[in-house]
Protein backbone atom coordinates (compact mmCIF):
# COMPACT_ATOMS: atom_id res chain seq x y z
CA UNK A 1 0.00 0.00 0.00
CA UNK A 2 2.75 2.47 1.22
CA UNK A 3 4.92 0.99 -1.82
CA UNK A 4 2.32 1.80 -4.42
CA UNK A 5 1.17 5.27 -3.18
CA UNK A 6 4.68 6.01 -2.69
CA UNK A 7 5.32 5.02 -6.76
CA UNK A 8 2.27 7.18 -7.64
CA UNK A 9 3.62 10.40 -5.58
CA UNK A 10 7.62 10.17 -6.93
CA UNK A 11 5.47 9.38 -10.47
CA UNK A 12 3.66 12.28 -10.43
CA UNK A 13 6.61 14.77 -9.33
CA UNK A 14 8.48 14.03 -11.91
CA UNK A 15 6.42 14.14 -14.89
CA UNK A 16 5.47 17.48 -13.88
CA UNK A 17 9.18 18.39 -13.48
CA UNK A 18 10.17 16.63 -16.75
CA UNK A 19 6.66 18.59 -18.33
CA UNK A 20 8.17 21.95 -16.60
CA UNK A 21 11.32 22.37 -17.87
CA UNK A 22 11.44 20.79 -21.04
CA UNK A 23 8.17 22.00 -22.91
CA UNK A 24 10.67 24.96 -23.62
CA UNK A 25 13.91 23.67 -24.69
CA UNK A 26 14.98 24.93 -27.56
CA UNK A 27 16.81 23.70 -30.48
CA UNK A 28 20.02 25.85 -31.61
CA UNK A 29 20.06 26.15 -35.53
CA UNK A 30 22.05 28.29 -38.07
CA UNK A 31 20.17 30.49 -40.12
CA UNK A 32 21.11 30.41 -43.58
CA UNK A 33 22.41 33.22 -44.97
CA UNK A 34 23.03 34.19 -48.70
CA UNK A 35 26.86 34.52 -49.33
CA UNK A 36 26.39 37.18 -51.49
CA UNK A 37 24.87 39.19 -48.56
CA UNK A 38 27.95 38.62 -46.33
CA UNK A 39 29.68 39.73 -49.03
CA UNK A 40 28.00 42.70 -49.10
CA UNK A 41 27.92 43.35 -45.53
CA UNK A 42 31.77 43.48 -45.26
CA UNK A 43 31.86 45.93 -47.83
CA UNK A 44 28.73 48.32 -46.28
CA UNK A 45 28.88 47.32 -42.56
CA UNK A 46 25.84 48.64 -40.62
CA UNK A 47 26.05 50.09 -37.61
CA UNK A 48 26.15 47.59 -34.25
CA UNK A 49 22.64 48.50 -32.90
CA UNK A 50 21.62 47.51 -36.45
CA UNK A 51 23.62 44.08 -36.93
CA UNK A 52 22.44 42.75 -33.36
CA UNK A 53 18.48 42.64 -34.96
CA UNK A 54 20.47 41.09 -37.94
CA UNK A 55 18.77 43.50 -40.06
CA UNK A 56 19.10 42.57 -44.23
CA UNK A 57 19.66 44.88 -46.84
CA UNK A 58 15.72 44.83 -48.01
CA UNK A 59 14.68 45.72 -44.97
CA UNK A 60 16.05 49.03 -45.13
CA UNK A 61 16.32 49.26 -49.43
CA UNK A 62 12.92 48.54 -50.05
CA UNK A 63 11.42 48.93 -53.31
CA UNK A 64 14.77 49.15 -54.78
CA UNK A 65 14.54 46.29 -56.77
CA UNK A 66 17.28 43.27 -56.41
CA UNK A 67 20.57 44.33 -57.77
CA UNK A 68 22.51 45.82 -54.38
CA UNK A 69 24.73 47.94 -56.63
CA UNK A 70 21.82 50.00 -57.89
CA UNK A 71 20.42 50.78 -54.17
CA UNK A 72 19.99 54.45 -53.54
CA UNK A 73 19.73 56.50 -50.01
CA UNK A 74 16.70 55.67 -47.88
CA UNK A 75 14.62 58.65 -47.43
CA UNK A 76 13.29 59.61 -44.06
CA UNK A 77 10.13 57.63 -44.47
CA UNK A 78 11.86 54.29 -44.72
CA UNK A 79 13.41 55.39 -41.00
CA UNK A 80 9.78 56.45 -39.63
CA UNK A 81 8.90 52.97 -40.60
CA UNK A 82 10.84 51.81 -37.53
CA UNK A 83 11.14 54.46 -35.28
CA UNK A 84 7.67 56.02 -35.44
CA UNK A 85 8.07 59.88 -36.09
CA UNK A 86 9.69 62.96 -35.70
CA UNK A 87 7.91 64.00 -32.87
CA UNK A 88 8.43 60.64 -30.99
CA UNK A 89 12.22 60.87 -31.64
CA UNK A 90 12.10 64.32 -30.77
CA UNK A 91 10.36 63.20 -27.22
CA UNK A 92 13.23 60.64 -26.74
CA UNK A 93 15.58 63.26 -26.21
CA UNK A 94 13.20 65.90 -24.73
CA UNK A 95 15.64 66.24 -21.66
CA UNK A 96 18.09 68.47 -23.62
CA UNK A 97 15.30 70.72 -24.46
CA UNK A 98 16.29 72.44 -20.91
CA UNK A 99 19.08 74.30 -22.63
CA UNK A 100 17.66 74.40 -26.33
CA UNK A 101 19.99 71.75 -27.71
CA UNK A 102 17.83 68.71 -28.41
CA UNK A 103 18.89 67.92 -31.94
CA UNK A 104 15.29 66.35 -33.07
CA UNK A 105 13.26 69.52 -32.04
CA UNK A 106 15.70 71.84 -32.90
CA UNK A 107 15.65 75.12 -34.04
CA UNK A 108 17.18 74.90 -37.28
CA UNK A 109 15.20 72.59 -37.80
CA UNK A 110 11.72 73.99 -38.32
CA UNK A 111 9.75 76.03 -40.95
CA UNK A 112 11.38 75.97 -44.13
CA UNK A 113 14.40 74.45 -43.03
CA UNK A 114 14.29 70.48 -42.82
CA UNK A 115 17.31 68.32 -41.68
CA UNK A 116 17.06 64.62 -42.88
CA UNK A 117 18.31 61.62 -41.35
CA UNK A 118 20.84 60.76 -43.21
CA UNK A 119 22.53 64.17 -43.12
CA UNK A 120 23.49 63.57 -38.93
CA UNK A 121 22.92 59.45 -39.09
CA UNK A 122 25.05 57.43 -41.45
CA UNK A 123 24.41 53.72 -41.93
CA UNK A 124 27.34 52.50 -43.07
CA UNK A 125 29.89 55.12 -42.43
CA UNK A 126 31.22 57.12 -39.29
CA UNK A 127 28.00 59.47 -38.41
CA UNK A 128 28.70 62.90 -38.53
CA UNK A 129 27.34 65.69 -36.16
CA UNK A 130 25.88 68.78 -37.54
CA UNK A 131 25.90 70.50 -34.83
CA UNK A 132 29.66 70.47 -34.29
CA UNK A 133 29.94 72.48 -37.95
CA UNK A 134 28.42 75.48 -36.10
CA UNK A 135 29.05 75.32 -32.41
CA UNK A 136 32.57 72.98 -32.01
CA UNK A 137 33.49 74.24 -28.95
CA UNK A 138 29.83 73.30 -27.49
CA UNK A 139 28.43 70.95 -29.41
CA UNK A 140 30.37 68.19 -27.13
CA UNK A 141 28.70 69.23 -23.96
CA UNK A 142 25.59 68.72 -25.17
CA UNK A 143 26.03 65.42 -26.95
CA UNK A 144 27.94 62.44 -28.20
CA UNK A 145 30.05 63.21 -30.63
CA UNK A 146 28.67 60.61 -33.28
CA UNK A 147 24.87 60.47 -33.46
CA UNK B 1 -2.17 -0.26 10.53
CA UNK B 2 -4.20 1.58 7.51
CA UNK B 3 -6.64 3.83 9.69
CA UNK B 4 -2.59 5.11 10.38
CA UNK B 5 -1.77 5.29 7.01
CA UNK B 6 -4.46 6.97 6.14
CA UNK B 7 -4.73 9.56 8.98
CA UNK B 8 -0.82 10.04 7.75
CA UNK B 9 -1.92 11.28 4.65
CA UNK B 10 -4.79 13.13 4.88
CA UNK B 11 -2.97 15.22 7.36
CA UNK B 12 0.41 15.81 4.99
CA UNK B 13 -2.52 16.80 2.26
CA UNK B 14 -3.56 19.60 4.50
CA UNK B 15 -0.19 20.84 5.79
CA UNK B 16 1.02 20.47 1.58
CA UNK B 17 -2.51 22.78 0.86
CA UNK B 18 -1.56 25.26 3.96
CA UNK B 19 1.96 25.44 2.40
CA UNK B 20 0.35 25.97 -1.42
CA UNK B 21 -1.35 28.88 -0.36
CA UNK B 22 0.95 30.70 2.10
CA UNK B 23 3.61 30.25 -1.05
CA UNK B 24 0.73 31.81 -3.48
CA UNK B 25 0.15 34.58 -0.76
CA UNK B 26 4.05 35.40 -0.55
CA UNK B 27 3.99 35.53 -3.94
CA UNK B 28 1.21 37.41 -4.68
CA UNK B 29 2.48 40.20 -2.10
CA UNK B 30 5.80 40.64 -3.10
CA UNK B 31 5.05 41.22 -6.86
CA UNK B 32 3.54 44.65 -5.87
CA UNK B 33 5.73 47.90 -7.12
CA UNK B 34 5.65 49.57 -4.02
CA UNK B 35 7.32 46.24 -2.49
CA UNK B 36 10.08 46.08 -5.66
CA UNK B 37 10.97 49.39 -4.80
CA UNK B 38 12.13 48.26 -1.15
CA UNK B 39 15.23 46.50 -2.11
CA UNK B 40 15.57 47.31 -6.41
CA UNK B 41 17.38 50.55 -7.21
CA UNK B 42 14.44 52.06 -9.75
CA UNK B 43 13.44 55.60 -9.07
CA UNK B 44 13.83 57.08 -12.62
CA UNK B 45 12.29 53.13 -13.75
CA UNK B 46 8.94 53.28 -11.94
CA UNK B 47 8.63 57.23 -13.00
CA UNK B 48 8.68 56.29 -16.39
CA UNK B 49 6.54 53.54 -15.84
CA UNK B 50 3.57 55.61 -14.33
CA UNK B 51 3.88 57.68 -17.64
CA UNK B 52 3.65 54.40 -19.61
CA UNK B 53 0.49 52.95 -21.22
CA UNK B 54 2.18 50.14 -19.54
CA UNK B 55 1.49 51.62 -15.98
CA UNK B 56 -2.11 52.22 -16.27
CA UNK B 57 -2.34 55.54 -18.69
CA UNK B 58 -4.24 53.72 -21.13
CA UNK B 59 -8.10 54.48 -21.53
CA UNK B 60 -8.69 50.72 -20.92
CA UNK B 61 -7.57 51.19 -17.48
CA UNK B 62 -5.08 47.93 -17.71
CA UNK B 63 -1.91 47.75 -15.59
CA UNK B 64 1.24 45.40 -15.75
CA UNK B 65 2.69 45.05 -13.13
CA UNK B 66 6.56 44.71 -12.94
CA UNK B 67 6.92 40.95 -12.59
CA UNK B 68 4.71 40.91 -16.09
CA UNK B 69 7.21 41.68 -17.99
CA UNK B 70 10.62 40.96 -15.71
CA UNK B 71 9.96 37.76 -14.66
CA UNK B 72 9.93 34.95 -16.59
CA UNK B 73 5.89 33.23 -17.64
CA UNK B 74 6.74 29.68 -19.85
CA UNK B 75 6.42 27.70 -16.33
CA UNK B 76 5.73 27.57 -12.81
CA UNK B 77 9.17 26.55 -11.47
CA UNK B 78 11.07 29.15 -13.99
CA UNK B 79 8.80 31.82 -12.65
CA UNK B 80 9.74 31.04 -9.06
CA UNK B 81 13.24 30.30 -9.43
CA UNK B 82 14.14 33.65 -11.55
CA UNK B 83 12.23 35.44 -8.80
CA UNK B 84 14.00 33.80 -5.46
CA UNK B 85 17.28 34.06 -7.46
CA UNK B 86 16.83 37.98 -8.59
CA UNK B 87 15.41 38.45 -4.95
CA UNK B 88 18.63 37.58 -3.45
CA UNK B 89 20.76 39.15 -5.96
CA UNK B 90 18.54 42.63 -5.83
CA UNK B 91 18.98 42.48 -1.91
CA UNK B 92 22.93 41.52 -1.88
CA UNK B 93 23.16 44.55 -3.95
CA UNK B 94 21.26 46.73 -1.82
CA UNK B 95 22.50 46.66 0.73
CA UNK B 96 26.45 45.94 0.11
CA UNK B 97 27.52 48.02 -3.28
CA UNK B 98 27.73 51.83 -3.72
CA UNK B 99 24.43 52.67 -5.56
CA UNK B 100 25.78 56.05 -7.00
CA UNK B 101 28.30 53.64 -9.26
CA UNK B 102 25.51 51.75 -10.81
CA UNK B 103 25.64 53.34 -15.02
CA UNK B 104 22.25 52.80 -15.98
CA UNK B 105 22.55 54.04 -18.73
CA UNK B 106 25.49 50.96 -20.04
CA UNK B 107 22.90 48.71 -18.36
CA UNK B 108 19.93 49.48 -20.73
CA UNK B 109 21.99 47.81 -23.43
CA UNK B 110 21.44 44.32 -21.17
CA UNK B 111 17.43 44.52 -21.95
CA UNK B 112 17.59 41.42 -23.42
CA UNK B 113 18.06 39.72 -19.97
CA UNK B 114 15.83 41.15 -17.91
CA UNK B 115 12.85 41.61 -20.32
CA UNK B 116 11.36 37.70 -21.02
CA UNK B 117 9.32 37.62 -24.10
CA UNK B 118 7.22 35.18 -22.50
CA UNK B 119 5.66 37.62 -20.30
CA UNK B 120 4.76 40.25 -23.14
CA UNK B 121 3.68 37.89 -25.19
CA UNK B 122 1.64 36.26 -22.55
CA UNK B 123 -0.66 39.70 -23.20
CA UNK B 124 0.33 40.26 -26.58
CA UNK B 125 -1.12 37.07 -27.62
CA UNK B 126 -1.45 38.46 -31.45
CA UNK B 127 1.53 39.73 -32.13
CA UNK B 128 2.22 37.50 -35.45
CA UNK B 129 -1.03 37.64 -36.96
CA UNK B 130 -2.81 40.55 -36.54
CA UNK B 131 -3.97 42.66 -39.42
CA UNK B 132 -4.42 46.35 -37.64
CA UNK B 133 -0.72 46.10 -37.96
CA UNK B 134 1.75 48.60 -40.32
CA UNK B 135 3.03 46.54 -42.84
CA UNK B 136 6.40 47.20 -41.68
CA UNK B 137 5.26 46.11 -37.91
CA UNK B 138 4.33 42.86 -39.81
CA UNK B 139 7.57 41.80 -41.61
CA UNK B 140 9.77 42.72 -38.64
CA UNK B 141 7.70 40.16 -36.18
CA UNK B 142 8.17 38.04 -39.46
CA UNK B 143 11.88 38.49 -39.26
CA UNK B 144 11.48 38.52 -35.08
CA UNK B 145 10.13 34.58 -35.67
CA UNK B 146 12.22 33.52 -38.48
CA UNK B 147 15.61 34.02 -35.44
CA UNK B 148 13.89 32.47 -32.93
CA UNK B 149 15.95 29.36 -31.69
CA UNK B 150 18.53 30.27 -33.63
CA UNK B 151 22.05 31.81 -31.99
CA UNK B 152 20.77 35.25 -33.19
CA UNK B 153 18.01 35.51 -31.66
CA UNK B 154 16.02 38.86 -31.10
CA UNK B 155 13.78 39.57 -28.18
CA UNK B 156 10.74 42.15 -27.75
CA UNK B 157 13.21 44.86 -25.81
CA UNK B 158 15.89 44.60 -28.58
CA UNK B 159 13.49 46.66 -30.57
CA UNK B 160 10.89 48.24 -28.72
CA UNK B 161 13.68 49.72 -26.81
CA UNK B 162 11.74 51.53 -23.76
CA UNK B 163 8.70 49.86 -23.73
CA UNK B 164 6.67 49.60 -20.79
CA UNK B 165 8.85 52.33 -19.21
CA UNK B 166 7.70 55.58 -21.50
CA UNK B 167 10.63 58.21 -21.40
CA UNK B 168 13.27 56.37 -19.67
CA UNK B 169 16.06 57.74 -21.49
CA UNK B 170 15.15 61.06 -20.13
CA UNK B 171 13.67 60.22 -16.83
CA UNK B 172 17.44 58.41 -16.41
CA UNK B 173 19.23 61.62 -17.47
CA UNK B 174 17.82 63.32 -15.28
CA UNK B 175 18.55 61.55 -12.27
CA UNK B 176 22.11 61.21 -13.65
CA UNK B 177 22.91 63.30 -16.47
CA UNK B 178 24.99 62.19 -19.24
CA UNK B 179 26.30 65.41 -19.56
CA UNK B 180 27.38 67.50 -17.36
CA UNK B 181 25.97 70.97 -18.63
CA UNK B 182 22.71 69.66 -17.81
CA UNK B 183 23.14 69.23 -14.22
CA UNK B 184 21.20 71.52 -12.62
CA UNK B 185 18.63 72.11 -14.76
CA UNK B 186 17.53 68.47 -13.90
CA UNK B 187 18.13 68.49 -10.17
CA UNK B 188 15.24 70.71 -10.76
CA UNK B 189 13.06 68.20 -12.46
CA UNK B 190 14.07 65.54 -10.42
CA UNK B 191 13.05 67.52 -7.31
CA UNK B 192 9.34 67.53 -9.17
CA UNK B 193 9.23 64.20 -10.15
CA UNK B 194 10.09 62.85 -6.69
CA UNK B 195 7.16 64.71 -5.19
CA UNK B 196 5.13 62.35 -7.05
CA UNK B 197 6.74 59.20 -6.81
CA UNK B 198 5.70 57.06 -4.14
Amino acid sequence: MIKTTLLIIILIISISIYKFYYQDSRQIKLIKIIPQELELKKKYPIKSYHEKLSLKCIHCHENQGNDPKKFTEVEDEQCFSCHGNKRKIANRTSYMNSLHSNPHDSMHDSGTVNFYCYECHQAHQTSENQCMNCHPSKALLWMKEYP
Amino acid sequence: MKNTIFFVLLISFFISLLFAYTTLEVVVKTSSANYCVSCHEMAPMKASYDQDVHGGRGKSGIKASCVSCHLPHDSIINYLYTKVEKGIKETTIHYFTDLNKIDWHKKRENRDDYVYDSGCIKCHTNYDDNSSYSLKAKQMHMHYKELLNTNKELTCATCHAEVGHLGLNNMLNIYKPEHKIYKNEMLRKKEKIERKLF
